[in-house]
């Protein structure tokens, strides 16, 4: 008797409660006006921006962001531009991320930049999260949100006061099913965005093919990194998915296109710091196999670069490998070779060489670092190893 | 430690269980004064009141927090206006202070702070369960210095003021009215919670500490959008402040 | 340091009184330490470390921790090693801080030896930002100790908070021991 009184209420609240629309048409139609849950999604997220610009986090490299900002004007004509200027940021963080928000601005973590090769699969990720920004997927995605949440709150109040635990096994399996299809971007907006996305690479005349191995690089990481959903453009569809679809793409699109443009050396030159400099976060991470492969990879473009055999050497020191420590030696050796005056090698042999007992050495490479280094944070270390070497105490 | 201080739902978390206090207790004094709040507030005569931070929400069936800018700009309004109002009743000549760039990061600086402070406080000095004897005994918080902002428009004193509320949507009252129902046959009222509006007031005086704080929290039956639905809550509050001499 | 938050909404939602008031000496047996904490200062029931404030842990906190050397690290795969130097095991905790995803901005103001309670270890001195916008300051000393690591922290917000309490932490500091040496 209850259960049939429930299930006469039940479609009258949730007609009540409605669904808000997620058809939207994309802002390259034209005529856009964000609509009031829109404006309010924007209003939130210019404070979170305004948080994000004042916490220290982004990257400055005012060349890196020009490159990275012509390269998504490359994507759009400029009628899209005029009604949404995008505007592409970079963060300091090593995770292979990127995110928009809904008024334009894109953040590219120098994760994900330290990982690519060249400008194609910079357009593969730039032309993807520019399609969450024309075709409104936050605000999609956030009413999607609302309706299913509602959804779960009538199941909740006409199922919850029934005894033998049906209200409970709904409000499991509900939560779990709301929640499991909105954690990032729904599938079906991920999709789009890759298929749309395609578009905007083929049309500027990029090489598709290297959308393929942008995700290819993202699977690496993945597997790298031990992460069990991707982290990177949502958790849905999964990254071998998504190759196969874009592998699909490109099968399917039979139009040649006059041009096929990588474009790594301008990349690679434009990235080269921000590049080095993530190798430092993956350093402090311990993730010393990615940041062993992107040293070396650095150090066959650019062999004399001190900096790249110092950062050989730390990652020898700090992944105490067999042998490492023989390593270590050699790579601060060639790194002073190549630079006499860069401090850091010298202080690494110092420690060393005092660990290793050999006083004599350890000396001389800290005061070498301490001559070098001027004013620096660790300096009462150093001195401090110098009074033990005099001293003649073991560390 | 990293806190988001602005976590919203945090924020209603905690006034939820604050309103609890509210309602159940035996009408408590909901301000807090400093320990030298007579002295102190005596020799102020123009505060500045920076601009109020309110947030406003459109609480949907499913509990999801919509913000909607329509409605803060509305809302920080009335909160402002009324907040204003009130306390012109008191020997103060109040200016409402209009940040610029040159001052900007110096009030985020504090307001942020602010923020972590007027948690603190709702936390350990009305919550039963969190009290922390030493701060209801001796009520001081401080924000830190704030000569320069003083100095920039030649005030005495600052008034922080915030608010939040949450308006439930058609949906969500409905929601409201089928868990009574459904309740009637089954004996257990499942019902969404209702929209909380709350709003705090403090009075900082030139050594960045709080001489008096203030807090009204009601759940569903408040509205900032309307102005004298929030002027009667600001009143209430700010009719709690102590009477002093000039 | 999400930890915080967590801790913060599970103290909140806890039945029984989750604060203390604490003063004078206290001493940690199982974790094989003593020290002398300020008076009137409350102290957490919930934490596994000892945690203590004043105001409120967005404010600031002091407290100590003993992890076991073989402790996975959160936001690094560095790992500490038994006979470590201070200055490693101090660089080790640090790349686990500003590894942390939601920790910006950290600079790392000071880095020297330190004597805790007559062993030999590391201080360092660092500031951060949060997304909330408030800024943080914070003083870390260790020692490793045979198997395991001890860390004495203060964390305190950078504006008004961190200067007022450092003479507390610091006589908190100064009265740290090791009950029974490994």
């Amino acid at each position: 008797m209850k259960l049939k009184i429930i299930l006469l209420i039940l479609p009258i609240i949730l007609f009540q409660i409605g669904c808000a629309s997620t058809d939207l048409k994309p802002i390259t139609t034209g005529n856009f006006a964000p609509e009031t849950d829109e404006r309010g999604i924007w209003y939130q997220v210019e404070e979170e921006q305004k948080a994000l610009n004042r916490s220290g986090v982004l990257y400055t490299d005012k060349e890196l962001e020009e490159y990275l900002n012509e390269t998504a004007r490359k994507l759009y004509p400029n009628s899209v531009l005029a009604q949404i200027p995008f505007n592409i940021h970079v963060i300091k963080n090593r995770q292979f991320n990127a995110f928009a928000y809904p008024n334009g601005h894109i953040y590219v973590h120098t994760g994900v930049l330290a990982c690519m090769e060249n400008e194609a699969q910079l357009a593969t990720l730039l032309a993807h999260e520019m399609t969450h920004v024309t075709h409104r997927h936050a605000v999609k995605g956030f009413r999607n949100l609302k309706n299913k949440s509602a959804v779960l709150a009538t199941l909740q109040v006409t199922f919850g006061g029934l005894g033998g635990g049906v209200g409970d096994l709904v409000s499991l399996l509900g939560t779990f099913g709301a929640l499991a299809s909105v954690y990032g971007y729904s599938r079906e907006l991920e999709t789009e965005a890759d298929i749309e996305g395609f578009k905007l690479i083929k049309e500027a005349g990029y090489d598709t093919l290297e959308s393929v191995k942008f995700f290819e690089l993202l699977k690496r990481d993945i597997e790298e990194e031990e992460i069990k959903q991707a982290f990177f453009f949502g958790t849905h569809p999964r990254v071998q998915e998504r190759i196969e679809n874009y592998e699909d793409l490109i099968k399917s699109d039979n139009r040649k296109s006059a041009k096929s443009i990588i474009n790594a050396e301008q990349f690679l030159a434009k990235t080269l710091k921000v590049k080095m400099d993530n190798i430092f976060l993956d350093l402090k991470a311990g993730r010393f196999k990615k940041a062993r492969r992107a040293a070396d990879n650095r150090r066959e473009l650019y062999p004399n670069d001190a900096k790249v055999y110092y950062l050989l050497g730390k990652i020898e020191t700090q992944e105490r490998g067999d042998n490492g420590i023989e390593r270590a030696i050699n790579n601060y050796k060639k790194a002073i070779s190549f630079d006499p005056s860069f401090p850091e090698p010298y202080r690494e042999l110092g420690l060393i060489y005092l660990k290793q007992n050999n006083k004599g050495h350890a000396t001389d490479f800290f005061k070498q670092y301490l001559s070098l280094s001027g004013e620096t944070n660790d300096r009462a270390y150093v001195e401090e190893y110098l009074k033990q070497c005099k001293e003649g105490d073991k560390p | 430690m990293i806190i988001n201080t602005k976590t919203s739902q945090a924020f209603a978390f905690l006034l939820v269980s604050l309103l609890s206090i509210f309602m159940f207790a035996c009408a408590p004094k909901t301000y807090r004064t400093h320990p030298e709040f007579e002295q102190r507030v005596s020799k102020i005569t123009n505060p500045g009141m920076l601009p109020s931070d309110v947030r406003v929400y459109e609480l949907t069936a499913g509990g999801v927090q919509d913000l909607r800018d329509d409605w803060c700009k509305i809302g920080k309004e009335n909160v402002q206006k009324a907040v204003y109002e009130a306390l012109k009743q008191r020997p103060f000549k109040i200016e409402q202070l209009v940040v610029d760039k040159e001052i900007e990061e110096e009030i985020e600086d504090i307001q942020a702070l602010y923020r972590a402070v007027s948690l603190s406080i709702q936390l350990h000095t009305y919550n039963p369960q969190f009290l922390f004897p030493e701060k209801v005994n001796h009520f001081v918080y401080s924000v830190g210095p704030v000569d320069k902002i003083l100095k920039k428009y030649g005030a005495d004193a600052i008034i922080f003021v915030y608010g939040f509320d949450e308006i439930s949507t058609g949906g969500r009252k409905a929601l409201q009215v089928a868990g009574i129902i459904v309740g009637a046959f089954t004996g257990v009222v499942v019902g969404p919670r209702a929209g909380i509006t709350a709003v705090s007031v403090a009075l900082v005086d030139s050594s960045g500490e709080i001489l008096w704080y203030n807090l009204k929290a009601s759940a569903g039956g408040k509205d900032l959008r309307d102005f004298d639905s929030c002027a009667s809550m600001i009143n209430d509050m700010i009719g709690e402040f102590p009477s002093t001499k000039k | 340091m999400r930890k915080l938050l967590i801790l913060f909404l599970i103290i909140f939602v806890s039945s029984c009184a989750p604060w203390v008031q604490v003063g004078g000496l206290y001493e940690s047996s199982g974790d094989n330490f003593k020290i002398e904490l300020p008076n009137g200062w409350m102290k957490s029931r919930q934490s596994n470390e000892l945690l203590i404030t004043r105001d409120g842990i967005l404010l600031q906190t002091i407290s100590v921790e003993r992890l076991d050397i073989k402790h996975e690290f959160k936001n690094t795969k560095k790992k500490l090693v038994k006979g470590m130097l201070p200055e490693e095991a101090s660089e080790v905790i640090l790349d686990n801080i500003s590894s942390a995803p939601e920790i910006a901005g950290l600079d790392i103001i000071e880095s020297a030896p330190a004597k805790i309670g007559g062993m030999s270890g590391f201080k360092a001195v660092f500031k951060y930002n949060t997304k909330g916008g408030l800024r943080y300051k914070s003083i870390y000393y260790g020692f490793i100790d045979g198997e395991v690591i001890y860390v004495i922290r203060y964390i305190a917000a950078q504006r008004y908070y961190f200067d007022k309490d450092l003479n507390t932490f610091d006589k908190v500091v100064n009265s740290f021991h090791i009950i029974k040496k490994v």
